[in-house]
């Protein structure tokens, strides 16, 4: 045990230190944070101290910003685009928002939902938080940055508890994490090109797609074989395809214990490498970590979303370190989801002790494809920025708030489907059961 | 003996349930009626960056504690299985 803690702490500081991981698969953008010294509402000119530097700066504001609305002594971030070789600020945003009681309950309500959840299947959440926060007046990558440093404590508390559970293999999250930081660069990359050459609708547009795409496919593919699994008495097999792949001998072959499967390094790191970029282009690489663990290495549903919390661990402790590099946590609004998603996540950690392995896929593949539902609600609106089609704003409108309420939903039938699966799991008179687990043979 | 889920009867842990649940609460409380100064100072960023780190991993700790002492007084506790 003390091996893999200095195994996992030293992998944790070299990734962190070399790593410019950015997860959340958000860019920063052109901003800069501060104090408004002077606002001159005839010229439309703001006088502007940003907090890494002592020097005023003047800047001329946008049309679309209201000027009156701006105060001095405000502390903000400022968006800015260039026009004719000058920055204008196109948006500015409180830095640290008045919780008012809906939003403080609301923070509360989606951590817990969240953390239970993510302590079931390994990930999940986060998609739900970033949007959530910023729908109560959280500037953009606040939320981002805030989400971002919930997420890696919460994971490691999960991972930690699932461990004295025996069903985290260690050793394959720590490959799988290592690829997904080498995945998460490219993904980013690819990110970047299409923004520049698209814009940000174009972006947007990419990142529903290949939401869309990915959660119908894979997460059509895990409620497929739940479904079949609990038709045909509840026990999980390996699937096909790893037991093939577990024959293949292409060294270095490594052997993951608790994931009872012994494999070529050569099928996990491209597995670990998918599972960053996804979250450098979704912000959820579970959605396909998780699947790739059970359908490709051959682990059971809970050893592969238990092994997921060590992949979120390292992944979100290395966002982390970059969010606040660049000052943007909101420490309040981290520590709220924290108070309610710490609960949430042990609450979750302990369900799977009750539920036969396929019900993580159950929820996976639920939650997985109501939020294909939500991002494809959102395509039309990012096609009308395009130009593409032509919709007026109140559809759009309509389009973007149902989507966020589709978003909620599926978080909120995930975290129903486990509290009463682990109610019934807990009400059963003798649950003291033999499982001899029928996966991951060789 | 044994209750309905098999694991032996224990006494619930009141006491550190209350102990790790005060001094979250107090953590949180200084927190939230310091949250100017706090912010102003977290979000400076280079070295800085190390006090929201620190502060995550000092709340799951001492919360998250506290979070697991209070499932077990709630005898919300994991299935004992055999693997």
């Amino acid at each position: 045990m003390r091996k893999f803690i200095y195994i996992l702490l030293a992998m944790l500081l070299s990734l962190s230190l070399m790593s410019t991981a950015e997860a959340a698969g958000e860019k920063l953008g052109n901003f800069k944070k501060g104090v408004i010294n002077e606002v001159d509402e005839k010229d439309g000119v703001i006088a502007f101290t940003p907090v890494d530097s002592k020097d005023k700066i003047t800047l001329k504001v946008s049309e679309s910003v209201e000027v009156d609305k701006l105060k001095p002594g405000d502390r903000v971030i400022v968006t800015l685009e260039k026009k004719d070789g000058v920055d204008i600020v196109e948006k500015v945003e409180t830095m640290f928002i008045d919780l008012g009681i809906n939003g403080f309950l609301f923070i509360l309500f989606v951590g817990f939902i969240g953390g239970l959840v993510s302590g079931f299947i390994g990930s999940g959440g986060a998609f739900v938080l970033t949007p959530g926060m910023m729908s109560i007046g959280v500037p953009g990558a606040v939320a981002v940055a805030s989400n971002m440093c919930h997420k890696f404590p919460k994971a490691m508390v999960g991972a930690y508890k699932r461990y004295k559970y025996g069903q985290v293999d260690l050793k394959l999250g720590l490959v799988m994490a290592a690829s997904a930081i080498a995945g998460v660069q490219v993904g980013i990359k690819i990110q970047e090109y299409i923004f520049n050459k698209w814009g940000p609708a174009g972006s947007n547009l990419y990142v529903s797609l290949a939401f869309v795409f990915i959660l119908v496919t894979v997460g059509g593919y895990v409620f497929y074989d739940a479904w079949k699994i609990s038709k045909t008495g509840g026990e999980e097999k390996t699937s096909k395809l790893a037991l093939r792949l577990q024959k293949i001998n292409i060294p270095p072959m490594i052997n993951f214990k608790t994931a009872n499967a012994r494999i070529s390094l050569w099928f996990t790191i491209p597995l670990g490498f998918a599972t960053g970029m996804l979250a450098a282009t979704i912000a959820v690489g579970g959605f396909i970590g998780v699947p790739g663990m059970i359908y490709v290495v051959g682990a059971s549903s809970l050893i592969g979303s238990a092994t997921e919390l060590v992949i979120a661990f390292v992944m979100g402790f290395s966002g982390s370190i970059k969010w606040a590099l660049n000052g943007l946590v909101d420490i309040r609004l981290t520590l709220l989801i924290l108070a309610a998603s710490l609960f949430g996540v042990q609450l979750g950690a302990i369900g799977t002790t009750y539920v036969k392995d396929y019900m993580v896929k159950v929820v996976m593949g639920t939650v997985m494809l109501i939020v294909a539902v939500s991002r494809g609600l959102a395509v039309p609106t990012y096609l009308t920025d395009l130009g593409i089609l032509s919709l007026k704003e109140g559809t759009t409108k309509l389009l973007t708030n149902l989507s966020f309420i589709t978003m909620c939903i599926a978080l909120l039938i995930g975290g129903v489907i486990i509290l009463s699966a682990m109610w019934k799991g807990m009400r059963k008179p003798k649950v003291v059961e033999v499982e001899v687990p029928s996966h991951g043979k060789l | 003996m044994a209750d309905s889920r098999g694991n032996p009867k224990k006494n619930k842990p009141y006491g550190k349930a209350i102990f790790w649940g005060t001094i979250s609460a107090i953590a949180y409380i200084t927190v939230f009626t310091h949250q100017d100064i706090i912010t102003e100072y977290f979000t400076r960023g280079h070295w800085y960056a190390a006090l929201p780190i620190a502060a995550v991993f000092f709340f799951s700790f001492v919360h998250g504690g506290f979070c697991s002492y209070l499932l077990s007084v709630l005898r919300i506790e994991p299935a004992k299985k055999k693997r």
